[in-house]
């Protein structure tokens, strides 16, 4: 592969360079796989996952007809705790050895995500508040691990303090394990959450000390933990404005320091309130603002059907669930939100991924098609003659028609995506040889700004004949030249996912 | 056709001015509206201003859409185009796609425009619809260009079963004659057309206007049908469609066409009895005067009060209007003095011919019982007089005391000794029954429920013995608090020992005693719920009026209603 720069001007005077420009048209529609992109459909591992889960969701009932969900989306998010992960001690719910009902759960839903294309991307919790089984496996507190009880209905279910030496010792060994099996992009998208705190989302903590002091220990230890431990792929942490506090929705003065704190460790954002004005409001927007563009985030709504009246969402300016919908949808336009979310419930009619596709199919394909990062190349000048050995100069202008950007520049992505221009073979359509730009960045490219560059490659070592030029935005994490971004372009790909530009001769 | 060309070449030559828009993409926008708007050279237009959409030619193209290029800002600029339909007055949302690949034009079949108007944009079948053709054309580049838009709106009338709907209707076959009569949609609902009048045995159907239509309302099965009396239903079709509704005999009907419910209704006048409210007219009476119904009955209607020689008919207010009126059914104006006879309608206008005479002045009853369609119509000789009672006064020391009974009061612990300011313990004016004017001796109260209490009603209740449980009551003739004429129920009592109580269920008549004796202390219980109570004094008579009597002379119903 060879790299961008060299002299400014190239071919020789028997043969000079020249360039074709070539307009491409952008896709607009169709729905792409990237990374940290797209619809994510939502499950869990408990009782209330229907064993036909995929049945469901490829015969869903719409405003359009039947629709299978998965054509819509780009991941599958299991919600689970740290008990149905790790029934006993050792034994995780990824172990074939591992037989429990989660497990087998996991199984269902592992195997379906992978028949249909989806990456997975995992909610944690090891908080036990609003469940009516302990969220940690019952080892942890036979070990000494001290925490405190909660009731869910008539249930008293216990929690481990989240400054609790034991707990944060047995929950890195099983996050360890934990990671070895899922800090794999291959399969993992990314990680929604670290678990502690009400719901797993860091706030309503209880300390052992009855104060709030331990707070940014535990915080820096989990967020240390996490982001060593998931490398290569990105983790979220939830954004409010009650950071580790005791509270679930008091502005703490803190909050914002902390959560950019995370960011800057190489966090992404997550938010489990969008579309509620109460939950996502002022504090939380004008957060959000901030990092628009520089940090993935996900936008999971917060009103959900089968728990709240059309009485509490006309309180909060809605009058039916497609306003809902849209309220979410406009939250997460504002936000530039990288991915929006299906929420699952056992009874389907009743979900919120129901809703989407019943009160807002529109949205729903507005999200794909203006949302969710889209690039593509609007113009390319490209060498159509040119001397071996000649030093060319190819200008490319880049677009993003999504209102979210290409997260290349988080830790995990860092020069893993690079455009790269490529002499095809005209009949294989397979690169013969590789012309890097090291300098474009596709996180720069946000929606209504095109940018352009210009890079210059020297053709050495390539023999005479007549090639094609392929662009493409390679993952340089694999070995080739996989294609590991796609471009939206409406046709001319290869096979491997290579848009074809123009034909060149090299004499 | 759209074509796709994502190689498209546009020039051989090496294009350095893209290189500077590496650095002019990031520079500070500036907004150049004068220029952009300088420069709005974009136009869409659109080869019919009207199309009839035609069903039997669906594929067939029906309307093309065009337009020009907006104005090049050069390769510094991607400009992007929209194209949108809409239809301004539908809530669908508007259907929109880019145009990427130099395609200015759009062409539309008969059926795309019919199934987007009807399918998308929820419009009528046979009706004309705006639909709004818009391209925008955007610009993104080095500074910030205001838009190019431009729109056109074409008129387009779908096909399909016809409205039922009209701007005009009208009242055509040969039960109407050779000249269809048009009718007014009503005063208060402009949905429903209403004739009364006569018609001839005969076909009868109903062109309208609408729109650019002429259409006709027929019977839905396309078919003659006979009228029913009942609402039949109706559709819209082509105005050569003959299918009508017939008439069998020829005399005064009511046609309803009503637009809600798509249905027409046919009722020979004579059937109809609809009435929101009765009226006495005629040179009887000074002026028009309204009669009330019965607090007893709201189907009968009663008037009691002056009279004089002339012509009586009673004009029936239905939907504000006072079409028909109440006559006799014969020929003869005579009275049936007394007696419930069935009376006839006549339209109001007729009545010049069709009254009742009344032969003298004088105080005169009648009574009309709009589900039976029978008027009684009392002279002075046969109108009922108030019954009497007879007992010892003893509040005016006059024994013995004779009164007509013209109202009823109820007594008894049953509003624990409330009062009005001016009256005794225990008397309220809302609990007394009031005199119908039908029968003089039926008594009535209609009103809120009536309360149920236990309590000491009487200031000299210990003296006399009278307690009194939860509900109980007595009817007395007069607000005396002591020793008057009550109506009892038929319970054993005893004054100053015991006291007896009847329970009637509500709706169940009972039998009740008027005295000054000790069936005063015999109680009714009202039901739970009552707010409506009758009395009838039909029995009472010189052999039971009297303080002393112990014989049934009266009749208790307590009501829900």
């Amino acid at each position: 592969m060879a790299a961008c720069g060299g002299k400014e001007n190239g071919g020789s005077a028997e043969t000079p360079t020249t360039n074709t420009t070539v307009t491409i048209a952008p896709d607009r529609t169709t729905l792409y796989r990237n990374p940290f992109s797209g619809w994510v459909i939502y499950s869990g591992l408990g009782d209330g996952l229907s064993d036909n889960f995929w049945q469901e969701y490829d015969n869903m009932d719409s405003s359009v007809g039947k629709v299978r969900v998965s054509d819509y989306a780009n991941a599958l998010l299991i919600r689970s705790y740290w008990s149905q992960a790790e029934p006993e001690e050792g034994l995780y719910f990824w172990d074939e050895a591992c037989n429990t009902k989660p497990a087998q759960r996991f199984r269902m839903l592992r195997d379906g995500a992978r028949q249909r294309g989806l990456k997975l991307i995992f909610q944690l919790r090891a908080d036990s508040r609003d469940l009516h089984v302990n969220a940690c496996p019952d080892y942890v507190r036979a070990k000494g691990a001290k925490g405190f009880e909660s009731t869910t209905g008539s249930t008293k279910v216990w929690t481990p303090y989240p400054d609790d030496p034991i707990f944060q010792q047995l929950y890195e060994k099983f996050l360890r394990a934990f990671a070895r099996e899922f800090n794999n992009p291959d399969e993992v998208d990314w990680m929604g959450s670290w678990g502690i705190g009400k719901w797993g989302e860091y706030h309503t903590c209880i300390y052992s000390t009855g104060n709030e002091s331990p707070r940014e220990p535990v915080f820096d230890f989990f967020t240390d933990l996490f982001l060593e431990i998931f490398d290569k792929v990105p983790v979220c942490i939830n954004f409010h404005k009650s950071i580790g506090t005791g509270s679930g929705d008091k502005t703490d003065p803190d909050s914002q320091r902390l959560v950019q704190k995370g960011i800057d460790k190489g966090l992404c954002l997550t938010s489990g309130a969008f579309g509620m004005h109460a939950y996502y409001g002022t504090w939380e927007k004008n957060f959000i603002h901030t990092q628009r563009w520089k940090v993935p985030i996900h936008a999971e709504g917060g009103w959900v059907r089968a728990s709240h009246s059309l009485a509490a969402i006309q309180n909060d300016g809605y009058s039916d669930w497609g306003e809902v919908r849209r309220g979410e949808f406009e939250d997460s336009r504002d936000a530039c939100a990288n991915t929006m979310d299906f929420r699952y419930n056992s009874n389907v009619a009743m979900s919120e991924t129901w809703s989407w596709f019943n009160d807002a199919y529109d949205l729903v394909q507005e999200a794909i098609q203006t949302q969710f990062y889209r690039l593509y190349p609007d113009r390319i000048s490209i060498p159509e003659k040119a001397a071996k050995g000649a030093e060319i100069s190819i200008t490319h202008r880049w677009n993003n028609l999504g209102w979210a950007y290409c997260p290349t520049n988080i830790k995990p992505f860092k020069d893993r995506f690079k455009v790269v221009f490529a002499l095809l073979n005209p009949a294989t359509g397979k690169p013969v040889h590789m012309y890097t730009c090291d300098d474009v960045k596709p996180c720069d490219w946000t929606h209504g700004t095109p940018v352009s560059y210009t890079n210059k490659f020297k053709l050495d070592n390539v023999e005479s004949g007549t090639y094609t030029w392929g662009v493409g935005i390679v993952d340089r994490s694999k070995t080739g030249a996989v294609i590991g971004i796609q471009i939206a372009a409406k046709s001319g790909k290869t096979a491997d996912g290579w848009l074809k530009l123009a034909d060149v001769t090299i004499e | 056709m759209k074509a796709i060309d994502t190689m498209k070449t546009i020039s051989k030559i090496a294009f350095a001015a893209l290189a500077l828009l590496a650095a002019a993409a990031c520079n500070k926008h500036e907004i150049d509206n004068k220029k952009s708007n300088y420069n709005a050279t974009m136009e869409i237009s659109a080869s019919k201003d009207v199309v009839i959409l035609n069903e039997a030619a669906p594929n067939e193209v029906a309307l093309t859409v065009t337009w020009t290029p907006a104005y090049d800002y050069g390769s510094d600029f991607i400009m992007t185009y929209q194209y949108s339909v809409e239809v301004p007055t539908s809530k669908a949302s508007a259907i929109s796609e880019y145009e990427d690949d130099g395609v200015f034009t759009r062409s539309y079949t008969n059926k795309q425009l019919q199934d987007m108007l009807i399918g998308h944009f929820g419009q009528l079948t046979s009706t004309k619809a705006q639909l709004k053709f818009g391209v925008t054309a955007t610009y993104t580049g080095p500074r910030i260009v205001i838009p190019d838009m431009s729109s056109i709106t074409v008129t387009v009338k779908t096909y399909g079963p016809k409205q039922f709907a009209a701007d005009k209707v009208y009242m055509a076959g040969t039960a109407v004659g050779a000249n269809p009569v048009e009718l007014s949609p009503s005063a208060n609902n402009s949905a429903l057309y209403v004739y009364t009048g006569n018609l001839t045995a005969g076909k009868l159907n109903f062109p309208v206007e609408y729109g650019d239509e002429n259409n006709v309302i027929i019977p839905a099965s396309g078919k003659d049908e006979a009228v029913t009396g009942e609402a039949q239903a109706a559709i819209a079709d082509e105005g050569t469609k003959t299918a009508s509704w017939v008439i069998p005999t020829s005399e005064s009907y009511r046609v309803t066409l009503n637009f809600t419910t798509q249905s027409v209704t046919v009722i020979p006048t004579s059937q109809i009895f609809e009435v929101d409210s009765l009226f006495l007219a005629g040179t009887a009476l000074d002026k028009e005067t309204k009669i009330e119904a019965t607090l007893e009955n709201p189907s009968v209607y009663a008037f009691h009060g002056e009279l004089k020689a002339g012509s009586l008919y009673l004009p029936v207010s239905f939907n504000e209007a006072k079409t028909l009126s109440i006559v006799p059914a014969g020929d003869s104006h005579d009275i049936v003095d007394g007696t419930a006879v069935a009376f006839g309608q006549a339209l109001t206008t007729q009545t010049g011919a069709k009254y009742w005479t009344i032969p003298a002045d004088g105080v005169y009853r009648i009574v009309v019982d709009t589900d039976a369609k029978t008027i009684k119509i009392y002279s002075p000789a046969t109108d009922p007089k108030n019954k009497e009672v007879i007992f010892n006064n003893t509040v005016d020391k006059i024994n013995p005391y004779t009164m007509e009974v013209t109202e009823l009061w109820m007594w008894g612990g049953f509003n624990a000794a409330d009062k009005d300011s001016d009256l005794k313990a225990g008397f309220q004016r809302k609990y007394t029954l009031k005199q119908s004017l039908a029968n003089p001796y039926v008594f009535v109260y209609l009103g809120d429920a009536l309360p149920r209490k236990s309590g000491n009603y009487n200031s000299k209740n210990s003296v006399t013995g009278a307690t009194s449980g939860a509900a109980w009551l007595t009817f007395l003739v007069t607000s005396l608090e002591n020793n008057v004429y009550a109506f009892g129920s038929t319970a054993d009592a005893k004054r100053n020992d015991h006291t007896g109580t009847v329970e009637p269920a509500l709706g169940e008549t009972v039998d009740g005693i008027g005295s000054q004796g000790d069936h005063r202390y015999s109680y009714f219980v009202i039901p739970e719920g009552a707010n409506c109570v009758i009395v009838d004094i039909s029995d009472v008579s010189s052999a039971n009026n009297m303080a002393s009597n112990t014989a049934v002379n009266a009749k208790v119903t307590f009501y829900k209603r």
